[in-house]
């Protein structure tokens, strides 16, 4: 991110492909004195990240949902066992935009009950 | 005997060795192999104008829903809603017809507490919303998602242009769409309407 920033003084926003990227992009900014100035967005939904976006420090997050995943795989191995054999091929889970107006609805890596 | 066999294992060697080497050209080959790929941009007009637009007339009326979803949420998913694998995002084909509050860059806002996207169409609310597309037709998922990014271009190009040129304030328009709603958290406040179809009535 430092180099990053060298490079190019005048960016406004910085997108990562995951949280933990977006916390030390966002550290790398406060050091350079510019985190008022360039958006930072993450990828993921840690918990982390998910306070940053209450403190208003990161902008937004794709909310990835790996309980869900991990549900999911265990209901299907459960269907498996058990003799079933169709199965899709695919299974798309959707991905939310957690952002400050919305962020109270979400917790680390999943949603409030 | 044994020439015999050296002539047949000869003549063997020759034909294979003959029928696995030939040579084409490399724009040929390269055409035909372009060929095969999955054109994105073919499906997604072909599945606009031989399916969304022909199943338009099953998209509900928003006030119809928007009453249904403070009345019976469920029911309102479950009737109305599409949207593929799991998740709380869900997609819904909508029409109405409203009087426009106010345009600014991005949005045309209606008196009816929705907006319609003019500027940013983004998403596969339009892909998901009918529920004719499965994701399990495709071989990989960048195609998939290829062919949302070109129903985004078609919106783009064809729908909005000309209704932009011409709309204003205070018109009543008739407009069909698709919006996403998180089935967890409903907000009903201000949905996105991802437009199809646009006319402008008076």
């Amino acid at each position: 991110m430092e180099s990053l920033l060298q490079a190019n003084p005048d960016i406004d926003a910085v997108f990562c492909g995951n949280d933990a990227m977006a916390s030390g992009a966002y550290q790398a900014l406060v050091a350079a004195g510019k985190n008022k100035n360039v958006k930072v967005f993450g990828f993921d939904g840690t918990e982390d990240v998910v306070n940053s976006i209450k403190d208003k420090t990161i902008v937004a997050t794709g909310m990835q949902f790996p309980k869900v995943m991990a549900q999911t795989a265990a209901a299907y191995a459960d269907e498996f066992f058990k003799g079933k054999r169709i199965f899709p091929k695919k299974m798309p889970v959707a991905v939310e935009l957690v952002t400050q107006q919305n962020v109270d609805d979400y917790i680390g890596y999943g949603k409030k009950e | 005997m044994r020439l015999f066999k050296n002539i047949l294992i000869v003549v063997v060697i020759m034909v294979v060795g003959w029928n696995s080497v030939y040579f084409a050209k490399l724009d040929e080959m390269k055409a035909s192999k372009a060929l095969k790929e999955f054109d994105a941009g073919k499906y997604a007009n072909e599945f606009w104008n031989n399916t969304l637009i022909p199943n338009l007339d099953k998209a509900v009326d928003i006030q119809e829903l928007v009453s249904l979803m403070k009345t019976d949420e469920k029911k309102a998913f479950d009737n109305y809603s599409n949207a593929l694998g799991i998740g709380n995002l869900k997609y819904f084909l909508v029409r109405g017809t409203a009087k426009i509050s106010y345009i600014d860059n991005d949005y045309i806002t209606l008196d009816n507490n929705t907006t319609i996207a003019t500027e940013f169409i983004f998403g596969n609310a339009v892909r998901d919303a009918s529920g004719l597309i499965d994701i399990n037709d495709f071989v990989n998922t960048m195609d998939f998602n290829n062919v949302s990014a070109e129903i985004n271009k078609i919106i783009r190009a064809k729908v909005l242009p000309s209704f932009k040129g011409n709309v204003k304030s205070g018109d009543t328009i008739e407009f069909t769409g698709a919006i996403e709603l998180n089935k967890q958290h409903v907000q009903l406040n201000n949905i996105e309407i991802i437009p199809i179809q646009l006319k402008i009535v008076k």
